[in-house]
């Protein structure tokens, strides 16, 4: 911004001075003021007490002992639940045979994995089964 | 007053207490009125310019030279403003009160104000500008730094701080001139 055209920013003498007083004599003890800063910082860096060092290693050495129990619980526990037959091979291979077939046809999912005998038709001793199974007495639907 | 040229040789000589002092001397003033318009209060410009100070004290052995001692010290002094800026508008967001409304309470608010109601306005007005475009007008508008400077210190562009002061300034004065 070309400082030649005058506008509200650049017409009036001494807008660019900052309009605030600096408290008395504060520059004065600033050197000081910082040199104290610097050296409280410089406390923290030193090296801590032995009391302080030696909790602080018994603290480490406790949470590894604990974390050390919890994997070794762990390692115990997969190793009595992992099944090392080839169980659930067979459902497996049922899921890649649906990946394999369009999904546009979905009952051939279901139909193929049927035994064609079974699913068929409905037997009378399957719809029987089924009557007695909901609580209808054999007397009601024999006079069906 | 001791330039950056003899406080780098003082220095390089190995007396680094008193290139530091001389630091210190050279510097506060200007470092000073760098921050207290970001932040509207003088305490916390102390805070910031003694926290400035001690960064540099740390830093200076590992000060390569590649940058001028200059444009090192002010960008060290404007990211120390601008952290403290965001941790204000982390805080304020806490509060539910944004940190313009807070910086803008502040010019009103501030005992040490000595200046005309235009001032006031200019200062309310700047506090309304996003933190880095903030930076970008102080420095061009009341320091008269080169953009070449300024973008050695805030590490963008000549050409993106230009663009960044034009749109700065076109904001300041139209909030001026609903006033005025």
């Amino acid at each position: 911004m070309s400082k030649d055209e005058k506008d509200i920013l650049t017409g009036l003498e001494g807008l660019e001075k900052m309009p605030y007083r600096i408290p008395e004599g504060y520059f004065d003890g600033l050197e000081a003021r910082i040199h104290a800063r610097i050296a409280e910082k410089d406390v923290p860096a030193r090296r801590r007490p032995l009391r302080d060092r030696l909790f602080r290693r018994t603290a480490y050495l406790s949470a590894a002992a604990v974390l050390g129990i919890i994997a070794a619980g762990g390692l115990l526990m997969l190793r009595n639940t992992v099944q090392t037959d080839d169980y659930g091979a067979e459902r497996y291979a049922m899921y890649q045979d649906v990946d394999i077939i369009p999904v546009t046809v979905p009952e051939s999912v279901w139909l193929s994995s049927y035994d064609e005998e079974a699913s068929d038709t409905l037997s009378t001793e399957d719809i029987i089964n089924y009557l007695v199974y909901i609580g209808i007495e054999p007397e009601e639907f024999d006079n069906e | 007053m001791t330039d950056d040229r003899e406080i780098m040789s003082i220095y390089r000589s190995g007396d680094r207490d008193r290139a530091f002092r001389a630091i210190i001397e050279s510097y506060r003033e200007r470092l000073y009125w760098h921050i207290r318009r970001f932040t509207c209060s003088h305490e916390d410009t102390d805070d910031l310019l003694q926290e400035t100070f001690v960064k540099i004290w740390t830093g200076l052995p590992d000060f390569r030279e590649d940058a001028r001692l200059f444009t090192w010290i002010y960008r060290i002094a404007t990211n120390e403003t601008l952290n403290f800026l965001r941790r204000k508008k982390t805080h304020g967001m806490a509060n539910a009160e944004p940190l313009e409304n807070i910086l803008y309470r502040k010019v009103d608010d501030d005992p040490y104000f000595n200046g005309n109601q235009l001032q006031r306005e200019l200062h309310k007005a700047i506090q309304k500008l996003p933190p880095r475009q903030k930076a970008v007008f102080n420095m061009r508008y009341f320091e008269e730094m080169p953009y070449n400077d300024m973008a050695e210190i805030l590490g963008v562009s000549a050409g993106a701080l230009k663009a960044s002061y034009h749109h700065a300034y076109s904001r300041i004065k139209e909030e001026l001139q609903k006033i005025f």
